[in-house]
């Protein structure tokens, strides 16, 4: 067991991950297989988190810690009772979702990387494999929320960001105002759809789907500030265990929460360049981009309206 | 068009799940054309009523394309169905 794993669980056990004395005293209360009504503030018990309105919430997802098993994807699909998408297989590793979509809203990405320096001397049984589950990042100054024109999207009181469904007219603006791609129209219903970090959920204190469903807590719910500062710890870690590649994404400063994004509410931690994961690099909110393009469109129209003038007053010579 | 009778379940946002009389549950996004909004779900949902749900296969996903749901014309109520 890892020490992150020990800093997101504070009350499980580092020897052996059981309970003995370190448990949440909650959890005494509910020793029977089968309850028979929601247990009040749940995530106390399964993320060590209160959920209060007014507070900061995200995701904090360790892709080092990320086995593949897309238990995220399907714990996703299962509450949001989104349906799965007919496919076959895509050659794309052991992805066959291929990215998020309107009712993809966790999407698993399996990076199978050839190490071309190290060919020789890596065994036939050694993978090279990056996983990460990928998300809506809940940017703090998000861009799909600034293009809505319905405002249909909104900030919750969790700090995250919503599309409402009786509002969404389905115009679209959303879809390419994001820069990581994940808020996509759903054809079937004409309207917006992407990942609400479990609304509804957050409303009844329990922890997110994905979040839970995680077996290596790869993918850990939290207070924002909470997990920034597990997430700094876990880099410190690692680099002083020789991975001195491991960064984090979307934090304030790092790639990812640049171009007026400031931070992602969802964030992660990567070993390898961004691209690499589907990743922008340098992702940047199109309203940044509004000043520049309307002073070029003002100068093209100025330039054209002078070579016209000189053109016409030389004929009349 | 083809259709299903059963009670709803699950409501989440514009999307459902009915589970029919013989006991098979099916997902189904309710489509833009339909006269119930996704709001009227949740009472359908709670007052366990029985439904007809008339419903193309969405293309692509696995789940109907639910395009009106309506009374089902005749049939056991769910207490008789229990019964």
């Amino acid at each position: 067991m890892t020490e992150a794993w020990d800093t997101a669980k504070p009350w499980i056990s580092k020897s052996a991950g059981m309970i003995e004395g370190s448990l949440h005293p909650r959890v005494l209360d509910y020793t029977d297989s089968f309850i028979d009504e929601v247990i009040p503030n749940e995530s106390e018990l399964t993320a060590g988190v209160t959920i209060e309105p007014g507070k900061s919430y995200g995701f904090f997802t360790d892709t080092t810690l990320c086995i593949g098993c897309k238990a995220c994807e399907v714990a996703c699909k299962e509450w949001n009772q989104l349906p799965a998408e007919e496919q076959g297989m895509s050659g794309m590793s052991y992805d066959n979702t291929r990215g998020l979509s309107s009712s993809t809203w966790r999407h698993v990405t399996f990076v199978e990387k050839v190490d071309r320096e190290h060919t020789d001397d890596m065994q036939p049984f050694q993978s090279n494999w990056l996983m990460m589950s990928d998300v809506c990042k809940h940017c703090a100054n998000a861009p799909c929320l600034e293009a809505c024109p319905t405002g249909a999207l909104f900030r919750t009181e969790f700090d995250t960001v919503v599309v409402q469904q009786d509002i969404c007219n389905g115009c679209g603006y959303c879809v390419p105002a994001c820069p990581f791609g994940v808020v996509d129209l759903d054809m079937s219903d004409g309207k917006a759809h992407k990942c609400t970090l479990c609304y509804d959920r957050l409303k009844g204190g329990l922890e997110p789907a994905c979040a839970k469903s995680c077996p290596t807590d790869s993918i850990q719910f939290g207070e924002w500030d909470d997990l920034y500062e597990r997430a700094q710890e876990r880099v410190e870690d690692l680099h002083e265990r020789g991975a001195t590649n491991a960064y984090l994404y979307g934090t304030p400063g790092a790639p990812g929460a640049t171009g007026g994004l400031e931070r992602l509410q969802a964030f992660f931690l990567l070993s390898d360049r961004p691209e690499v994961y589907g990743l922008p690099a340098a992702p940047t909110r199109p309203s940044r981009r509004v000043a520049p393009a309307l002073g070029t469109g003002l100068a093209t129209a100025a330039s054209l309206a002078l070579a016209a003038i000189f053109l016409f007053s030389g004929k009349r010579r | 068009m083809r259709e299903m009778t059963g009670i709803i379940t699950v409501v989440q946002e514009g999307r459902f799940r009915l589970v029919a009389d013989d006991g098979r549950s099916t997902l189904f996004v309710l489509s833009p054309s339909a006269r119930l909004e996704p709001q009227d779900l949740t009472g359908l949902q709670q007052a366990e009523r029985r439904v007809t749900v008339r419903y193309r296969d969405d293309r692509g996903r696995i789940a109907g394309l639910a395009h009106d749901i309506v009374p089902p014309r005749s049939g056991p109520t769910r207490s008789q169905a229990a019964a």
